[in-house]
């Protein structure tokens, strides 16, 4: 049964590795315009995930309304500091403060 | 390693903290399932370390104990992981002056985490400083990964209620902020606003594929307006 446990792992790596690698085997020389749209897919797959981290794990609206407001802290203060690490202590700074105080 | 290229690799490191952050959250929680779900430790930390993608461990997780998974676990994992082959055709680019049979071994370190913070890193960097800006981002961030898998399984530790939703807000908050304070291109805010908005709608109508999905739609959809703009300019 472990052995037969490991076995799977193992084809599960092997699937995730082949995933992760064919791009770089194929070694595509790309016309400027494709890699342009994979800046602006690569823009979006972000900003993608920054929604999807908004409502992960949300179990209650109130949370959903909490990381919300504390996003739109996390841009301002960021844009007027111009320092990333600036706006992400006062987002997470706020989600922590919200969250205690709406129960 | 000179000292370029090792203060290169070190500013990666320092990014890689909120992923840090992030990644032990997500895998103490997947050590304590797997520890529920009885799977051994050895087991635990090997799936991490050969998989490192925790959305395909999950269900994994749940079906090893039972018999007769083996094909639904791994069409699952194919499918699951299928976005890692978006990601790293959009890293090829930025990797095109490293050898081929470097990039290997270090693919196997690309995730939605790692290749967002390095790719948002890249803008400041020049091409040969952006494979190791990436190492630099992605090894810590793999290492807390098995760390965070094993001290959730040996130790079961939660973090506490109150600290979880600070936790699980580090790293889209600090996506969130590297966005703000870096992005200086107009069509690029454009898009990223465009594509926040539109993904809640795309994942309703595709559940599970909205996030990909609506990323090509925005990103097509962006490239097909550049395209236009420039042959009207060209015209008038």
């Amino acid at each position: 049964m472990v052995g037969e446990h490991i076995v799977i792992i193992l084809g599960m790596g092997a699937v995730t590795y082949l995933l992760r690698i064919f791009p770089f085997l194929l070694a595509p020389r790309f016309h400027p315009r494709i890699i342009r749209w994979f800046q602006f897919l690569s823009y979006a797959i972000i900003a993608s995930f920054v929604w999807y981290g908004l409502v992960k794990g949300a179990p209650l609206p109130v949370n959903f309304g909490f990381r919300s407001v504390a996003l739109v802290l996390t841009v301002l203060v960021a844009v007027r500091s111009k320092s990333a690490l600036g706006g992400m202590a006062a987002g997470v700074g706020a989600v922590l403060i919200l969250s205690r105080l709406g129960g | 390693m000179n000292r370029d290229r090792l203060a290169t690799f070190r500013e990666g490191a320092r990014a890689a903290l909120p992923v840090c952050f992030g990644f032990l959250g997500i895998t103490t929680a997947l050590g304590i399932a797997a520890h529920a779900a009885g799977l051994s430790l050895g087991e635990t930390v090997l799936m991490s370390a050969v998989v490192f993608a925790a959305p395909a461990q999950f269900p994994a997780i749940d079906l090893l104990p039972l018999a007769g998974q083996t094909v639904k676990i791994l069409l699952s994992t194919f499918v699951i992981n299928l976005r890692f082959s978006v990601l790293s055709f959009t890293l090829t680019p930025h990797f095109r002056n490293v050898r081929t049979a470097v990039i290997l071994p270090a693919a196997h370190l690309i995730s939605i985490s790692t290749f967002a913070v390095s790719f948002l890193g890249f803008q400041q960097k020049s091409a040969q400083d952006k494979f190791l800006y990436f190492l630099g981002v992605a090894i810590p961030s793999f290492t807390c990964y098995l760390l965070g898998t094993a001290v959730g399984y040996l130790f079961g530790i939660r973090i506490p209620g109150g600290f979880e939703e600070g936790i699980q807000f580090v790293f889209p908050a600090y996506l969130t902020a590297i966005l703000a304070a870096e992005l200086r291109e107009r069509q690029a805010i454009f898009l990223v606003v465009v594509t926040f908005f539109t993904t809640p709608i795309v994942e309703r109508v595709v559940p599970g594929w909205g996030l990909i999905l609506n990323a090509f739609i925005v990103a097509t959809a962006a490239i097909g307006v550049e395209i236009w703009w420039e042959s009207t300019s060209s015209l008038s």
